[in-house]
């Protein structure tokens, strides 16, 4: 009985010392960068391995950017498409539109990153996020009907630097051509 | 806490949280339809070629009329899970379902709450899975302790790779991010602006996260990070609309008292 109490115990501290270990080894891997596994299912499976980093980097954010044409009429200005609501309490139970907007946004991000991974000069057409920001951009000109009937739109990624006070740095880091709606 | 509290704080408020999202999807269940945003026609490429049976089975799975299908058999998995409890049936439903979702989201639909889901189903179903091959307090003991693991390391990682950025320890990334948050920009004279106070808000974040797996070594503390882990929750979903890591993280912070307790109890 006392050996069985003893083993426990052991056990015991074993499992709290993997504990410590397992932060400090959490800790360490923050601090020298490793290879980044690829793949398709490792994207689409990402959820199994969360890194937990959240908002910790200020750096270059990419915005979509639309544009639209009628016929025979000029180009509008460009719009920006991003994520803005109205705050409300109750949308803490029922906040579809949020996180939808949410996840355009994060669509757009997607799209930047394989654009890099890309290299510069290549095709991004192929791109299923590409395809997906240019029904997000189609959709979004019909959404808030930029001018009367447009028959054409284009997008643009533009890589923008904010700071405390407001916009530092903006870089077009893709253009669609012309596209039909 | 009592075990069974614990538990039944799992239960009901992880079933809540899964009804919640499947109402949201639910809503917007035109943006994954054929002429939405997330047409499946165009997403389907992403799924590798090999084995072929797959893309077919998703390509099925994926059809609007099933896709709706899915939420709905989540849905009542959700309430099953919040009247009866856990049972495996209910645990396989829900893992299954929310790995469906997640691919027919390219991985991820809103980011962080999406993998803190997908660990509360993991524990639910490794409590099952474990409770087959034993007894039911030692598949409990896998699934929580699994799950507070995880959600310890949530906050441990996020504070601490903010402690290495230089614009968080000056404050300047609070007031960045909350311009570009969901209800932003701040207003001219928000109190977010002062710089100072800005400074303040990052360094309280940051150590409280950084130190957060400390509350299981002491236990008295936990109340009062769980409580205030609630308040930080909810004025993530305040400035920046993400209401799903309210729900998600609120399920998952019963583990702690489970895992506090299972450690101080055997040291």
């Amino acid at each position: 009985m006392h050996n069985a109490n003893h083993f426990e115990r052991l056990g015991m501290h074993i499992l709290a010392g993997l504990f410590v270990l397992y932060f400090g080894l959490l800790a360490l891997g923050m601090f020298w960068r490793s290879q980044t596994v690829r793949g398709p299912w490792f994207y689409l499976l990402r959820a199994f391995f969360p890194n937990w980093q959240f908002y910790h980097l200020v750096g270059l954010v990419p915005h979509l950017y639309v544009r639209s044409q009628a016929p025979d009429a000029p180009w509008t200005d460009w719009r920006l498409v991003y994520p803005r609501q109205q705050r409300h309490v109750l949308r803490l139970f029922h906040n579809p539109w949020g996180n939808r907007d949410l996840a355009q946004q994060n669509l757009v991000e997607h799209l930047s990153s394989d654009t890099k991974d890309l290299g510069e000069g290549a095709d991004a057409s192929q791109l299923v996020s590409y395809q997906l920001v240019c029904r997000l951009a189609a959709h979004a000109v019909r959404q808030h009907k930029l001018e009367h009937n447009p028959t054409h739109y284009q997008l643009e990624i533009r890589l923008e630097r904010a700071g405390p006070q407001g916009l530092l740095s903006t870089d077009t880091v893709l253009r669609s051509p012309s596209l039909k709606l | 806490m009592s075990g069974y509290l614990v538990v039944r704080w799992l239960e009901v408020l992880g079933g809540l949280s899964l009804v919640l999202q499947c109402l949201e999807y639910w809503r917007m269940a035109d943006s994954t339809d054929p002429k939405g945003i997330w047409a499946w026609q165009v997403q389907r490429a992403d799924i590798p070629n090999s084995p072929a049976f797959v893309k077919a089975f998703l390509d099925l799975a994926y059809q609007p009329v099933y896709y709706r299908l899915q939420l709905l058999i989540r849905f009542m998995a959700a309430i099953a899970l919040v009247v009866w409890g856990n049972h495996w049936l209910t645990a396989l439903l829900l893992f299954v379902g929310t790995l469906l979702l997640l691919i027919r989201w390219r991985g991820a639909f809103n980011g962080g709450s999406d993998f803190m889901t997908l660990i509360t189903v993991s524990g639910l179903l490794i409590a099952q899975g474990v409770t087959l091959l034993s007894d039911e307090q030692t598949g409990w003991t896998a699934g929580l302790g699994y799950i507070a693991i995880q959600t310890l390391s949530s906050y441990f990682v996020s504070g601490w790779v903010k402690l290495k950025r230089p614009e968080w320890r000056n404050g300047q990334a609070l007031t960045v991010f909350l311009n570009s948050g969901l209800y932003g920009p701040l207003s001219p004279d928000s109190v977010f602006r002062r710089p100072w106070l800005a400074r303040v808000c990052s360094w309280s974040f940051i150590l409280w996260e950084g130190l957060f797996p400390l509350v299981v070594i002491y236990p008295p503390w936990m109340g009062g990070f769980v409580a205030l882990a609630l308040l930080f929750h909810f004025l993530v979903f305040w400035f920046f609309g993400l209401n799903r890591f309210f729900w998600a993280w609120a399920t998952n912070l019963s583990s702690l008292f489970f895992l506090g307790h299972y450690f101080s109890s055997a040291l």
